[in-house]
């Protein structure tokens, strides 16, 4: 297998996108990568795009190759990747997986979606789809129902308590502040977060992502050839993706994602690295206490000690392992199929070293990725190209 | 239980032992956990722990008439796990507590309530 470079990285802003279509939003995101990648559209040779419910808010099939012909790119192959709100990174592992083939020398990531012209109760049906219909979301459960079942069993075995958690949402919405493409610019507090209208007890408003549109990009190449494109290329150490149980009932454990664990497995055997040498994490937090149990799922802290690391500061700048830096996706935004994408343009920032919320000496990065309540999960290790 | 007693002859959780995997599952046709056919039938006592639980206040658009409403996540005491519909007051509720099964909805599935 080749070795993989990120040459390019786009992205639109987060939120309300008004008068942009699904379908403009991952144009302008996939122009914006290439352009910084300064590649030329005509050299690329396949197009994988992150979706999980354009179909049904959008009204939109035949995303990839539709996109592909706005971008001039008609007869590339094009393939759509759904995998819940996880599509973004297998959409990423893909295309790598394609230039780590010999397959393709050039290839685009992206994710798009667009959420925020429906309803909430329309946007909640749309989400309750990555679940199973037939053995548990016929119960009405929802994914803000699910997490929160996992939050209550968390707090329940480990001691978490109600404080700790809201201290994620504190934590990403500090910075988000600074994120100029995030949807939510403004700081809350531990109170105001515990103080929020519940959503689905015990998770809160503020322990929720919005609805967002949105779309970022990514383009890869072979690594040698990397530097021909971009001043700072970021290397692919390593990838992994995995499938989980689909429902709640069917784990003995709900306060662990075995998805989450055996992607990491992969992705850190892979980079030859451990969760000791990584400097900051763009995770999957669709809710505060996602967060909380990627932390331990990754390797980060041990089973149970993700709620005190948090309040302790722990994931904070200048703690053990800045977690989403971003603002995450509480902060930044969830527009759910770009998410993936969207995290590893925010890491691939920060090894440049030109984010928002830098942190310094990022030399290793983590982006973390997870669909449904674990269904599958993908985790992505990157680093600056020697 | 207390319910009344059009609910006492209604409620029957059936389940299979699927002797391909040896799993139960609440299911009669394949199983649920590795889609063979050929398995044994039988009766759950509809008795279990609660795990987890909680109320639905932001409902998908079919079921926003009747949020807010209560899902947990049952283990009944043949070892498998459901996940339900919870009737009964939810602050009433506490982890590992004794729930059984009151009624099954066609479309909602089983419902549990304390025991």
């Amino acid at each position: 297998m080749r070795d993989v470079a990120i040459i390019g990285a786009g992205s639109t802003p987060f939120g309300r996108m008004e008068g942009h279509s699904i379908v403009d939003l991952a144009v302008a995101a996939c122009r914006d990568a290439l352009a910084d990648g300064r590649v030329e559209r005509r050299q690329i040779q396949a197009l994988y795009l992150g979706n999980f419910v354009g179909e049904r808010l959008a009204n939109q099939g035949s995303l990839a190759p539709l996109v592909a012909a706005r971008l001039g790119l008609t007869g590339i192959p094009c393939t759509k990747v759904e995998g819940a709100c996880a599509s973004g990174g297998i959409a990423l592992r893909h295309a790598v997986l394609g230039v780590a083939l010999g397959l393709y020398d050039f290839a685009l990531a992206a994710g798009t979606e667009k959420m925020t012209a429906s309803s909430t109760a329309d946007v909640t049906a749309a989400l309750a789809t990555a679940g199973d219909e037939t053995t548990e979301m016929h119960t009405g459960l929802t994914f803000p129902g699910a997490f929160a079942i996992v939050m209550r069993e968390h707090m329940h075995r480990f001691g978490t308590t109600r404080e700790q958690v809201a201290h994620v949402s504190v934590k990403n919405h500090g910075f988000g502040v600074a994120n100029p493409k995030a949807q939510f610019r403004k700081p809350v507090t531990v109170e105001e977060v515990v103080a929020s209208r519940l959503i689905a007890d015990p998770l809160r408003l503020f322990d929720c992502p919005p609805i967002s549109d949105g779309a970022a990009a990514l383009v890869v190449c072979p690594a040698d050839r990397a530097r021909d494109f971009h001043a700072a290329p970021i290397r692919v150490l390593g990838t992994g993706h995995a499938s989980g149980p689909a429902t709640l009932w069917e784990s003995d454990d709900i306060t662990t994602f075995p998805a989450t664990v055996r992607a990491a497995r992969e992705a850190f055997a892979m980079a030859g690295l451990s969760p000791a040498d990584v400097h900051l994490a763009e995770v999957h937090d669709c809710f505060t206490i996602a967060e909380i149990v990627a932390t331990e799922d990754l390797g980060f802290f041990a089973k149970g000690k993700g709620g005190p690391a948090v309040e302790e500061g722990w994931t904070s700048l200048g703690g053990k392992i800045v977690l989403n830096p971003s603002g995450g996706l509480i902060s930044k935004g969830h527009p759910v199929g770009a998410t993936g994408c969207a995290q590893v343009y925010e890491v691939v920032k920060q090894l440049r070293g030109d984010a928002a919320n830098q942190v310094r000496g990022a030399e290793i990065g983590l982006a973390h990725n997870l669909g449904g309540s674990g269904v599958v999960s993908t985790v992505t290790l990157l680093g600056r190209l020697a | 239980m207390t319910g009344g007693s059009e609910r006492q002859i209604v409620a029957r959780l059936h389940g299979r032992r699927c002797s391909e995997c040896g799993k139960l599952s609440v299911a009669d046709g394949r199983c649920r956990l590795c889609g063979s056919e050929r398995g044994e039938a039988l009766t759950l006592s509809g008795n279990g722990t609660l795990i987890s639980w909680t109320t639905i206040r932001i409902a998908p658009a079919r079921y926003a008439a009747e949020a807010p409403y209560t899902v947990g996540l049952v283990e009944l005491d043949e070892g498998l796990r459901v996940t339900a519909r919870l009737e009964g007051e939810p602050e009433r509720f506490t982890s590992r507590q004794r729930v059984a099964l009151a009624a099954i909805d066609p479309v909602r599935g089983p419902i549990f309530g304390g025991a």
